[in-house]
């Protein structure tokens, strides 16, 4: 018996309007794994996440989180099984660090009661898991990018998901910034064992993060399995249409992608 | 320290400015006393209707802007540059020249009427495709839809018949002087129980400062308490309007101000802009009976002198922002 699934979509077509996105994906995520994302602009990636976080409707197929079909289930029970942290979250109102937390926490609030000691007990924990602390009394809209990503898994991490999806979350980071945060992606799944899927452009850290990747063209899946078999020069040749290399690294065995200009 | 100052002016207005209120009138200045058999007692209620008007519609348009800004995500929303105000004010004018005065119902209902369908109007004139409207499209549409309103509540005027053109001309000028007392009395409570429903959703506006999607990642259902948030926000401006006329730019001023001041979570800003909103009305109330006593000038006067440069300046801010 093989691990209980966070995710799972059969044959699941969606699109907004006339246009269809997903034309039929198959797609099983185990429980406390890490998944990388991947494919061209349009590919269907963000769409993806959106038919499974029960935004966008899908026109056929099935897709459940956990065993629970996302057609139907409360807003309050999908909030604990899939959290987001969305590729740029526009915040235009100048809350606290600690408050804007707390907005992860939002659908167990008491509207009475307002926040009690366990949500605050929850912010205080999500701001010490991604090194937040000393950030916890700032206006959020006075951040930098890297720290305002890091907040932004403070959320989720406050919001408590089994499974988190996580859209570019380093597009707009420099390196060191960047390792920074994947180092707090990869403890959230090894010490709380919540599931993790990533979209990325970035071949070279989906190649190095995640132990499975799933490659997306044309809103379908093209691709699935282990970075060495998804990546290879040929496939990624016609998914992007233009020259990729590739290089094993003979020591460690991690691969390095680029371009041929 | 900032925060702590805004509380202590907060408490001390709520003390000082409904006295003074009072106290002040074309009477001259001074606690009204009965030296020609009751005529002061009179005048005291006459004073408390007044200060409850001011207190209850200022109370009404802060507590709808707060809503408006958080759910359109748009610093310049609030009920009169929306054209929710202009909206609302021709349904009520349009039952007062049909003489529906009768009931304390037909009014804020005429009222509201206006006001939902002129914001379903403007969000939809102000929709961009399938994106959200931007800032400048909605606050466009809200001053074009307005003013459409305005013209039409003009040709109201001029049909309506000569006995009820004074009360329709005083609801277009935002007016606080004799309150209609059962309207009042029916109106505040409605106030009071949209006011009450929109704090208990207050997580979900904090959430919703975020945009729909990361308000639907966290647990909001979203396609339910917009629309829910959207109307009662008008409501609450709606009865406003039936109570007063039309009033600008309470809603616009105080949910900034206290925002600042005390803090952006809905929890506070809510019942803090609720309460600044109506000190602030019945102290502009206050000036515009005063500043060329014994003559009053409308209270709408005070509160567009107060709020328009305030518009303007959020405005060269978030264009200052957006080039940047």
């Amino acid at each position: 018996m093989s691990a209980p699934l966070a995710i799972e979509c059969r044959n699941v077509e969606a699109g907004y309007g006339n246009r269809t996105v997903l034309r039929g994906v198959d797609w099983r995520v185990e429980e406390g794994s890490i998944c990388g994302l991947l494919g061209p602009n349009g590919a269907g990636k963000s769409t993806l996440f959106r038919v499974v976080t029960g935004l966008c409707p899908f026109r056929k197929g099935e897709v459940r989180l956990f065993g629970w079909p996302i057609r139907g289930l409360p807003a309050k029970d999908r909030s604990r099984l899939v959290g987001v942290v969305p590729q740029d979250m526009a915040v235009t109102v100048p809350f606290s660090v600690r408050h804007f937390v707390l907005l992860g926490r939002t659908a167990s609030l008491g509207r009475w009661r307002g926040p009690g000691r366990r949500d605050w007990q929850a912010v205080e924990e999500a701001l010490a898991w991604t090194d937040g602390q000393d950030l916890a009394d700032r206006p959020v809209t006075e951040l930098s990018g890297g720290e305002r990503q890091r907040v932004a898994v403070a959320m989720v991490l406050a919001q408590n998901p089994r499974l988190i999806l996580l859209d570019e979350p380093t597009s707009h980071l420099d390196i060191q910034h960047q390792v920074e945060l994947l180092q707090i992606i990869r403890r959230i799944n090894r010490e709380r064992r919540t599931t993790i899927v990533l979209i990325s452009h970035d071949l070279n850290l989906i190649a190095n993060f995640c132990p499975r990747v799933v490659l997306m063209d044309h809103g379908r899946i093209v691709a699935d399995g282990p970075p060495t078999d998804v990546l290879n020069e040929e496939r990624l040749h016609t998914v992007y249409h233009c020259a990729i290399r590739i290089r094993q690294d003979p020591e460690g065995g991690s691969l390095t992608l680029f371009p041929i200009l | 320290m900032k925060g702590r100052l805004f509380w202590i002016l907060l408490a001390v207005g709520t003390i000082t400015v409904p006295l003074l209120s009072l106290m002040t009138g074309a009477a001259g200045f001074g606690w009204p006393t009965g030296t020609e058999g009751g005529g002061g007692r009179a005048l005291l209620m006459l004073r408390l209707d007044r200060l409850w008007a001011a207190l209850a519609m200022g109370a009404g348009l802060a507590g709808a802007g707060v809503a408006f800004q958080a759910m359109l995500r748009n610093p310049l929303a609030e009920p009169y540059v929306l054209g929710v105000s202009g909206g609302a004010s021709l349904g009520a004018a349009g039952a007062m020249a049909l003489g529906l005065l009768a009931s304390v119902w037909t009014i804020p209902l005429a009222a509201f009427a206006g006001g939902a369908l002129t914001l379903a109007l403007v969000l939809r004139l102000a929709r961009a495709g399938d994106g959200a409207p931007t800032l400048y499209s909605l606050i466009l549409s809200g001053v074009i839809v307005s003013s459409i309103c305005s013209g039409m509540l003009m040709f109201l005027v001029t049909l309506a018949p000569s006995e009820r053109v004074h009360s329709i001309l005083w609801w277009m000028f935002g007016n606080l002087q004799l309150p209609h007392r059962p309207l009042l009395e029916t109106g505040t409570v409605f106030l009071a129980l949209g006011l009450l429903a929109l704090f208990l959703l207050a997580p979900e506006l904090d959430a919703l400062t975020l945009g729909r999607e990361t308000a639907h990642y966290v647990g909001v259902r979203t396609e339910r308490i917009i629309p829910m948030i959207l109307l009662l926000a008008t409501l609450i401006a709606a009865i406003s309007v039936a109570i007063g006329g039309l009033i600008g730019f309470v809603g616009l001023v105080i949910p900034h101000a206290v925002r600042r001041l005390g803090g952006p979570g809905h929890r506070r800003l809510l019942p803090a802009s609720a309460l600044a909103g109506g000190l602030f009305l019945a102290l502009s109330d206050l000036i515009a009976r005063l500043i060329l006593a014994p003559r009053e000038i409308p209270v709408g006067v005070i509160t567009a002198l107060v709020g328009g440069p305030f518009f303007l300046a959020i405005l060269k801010r978030r264009q200052t922002e957006d080039s940047e």
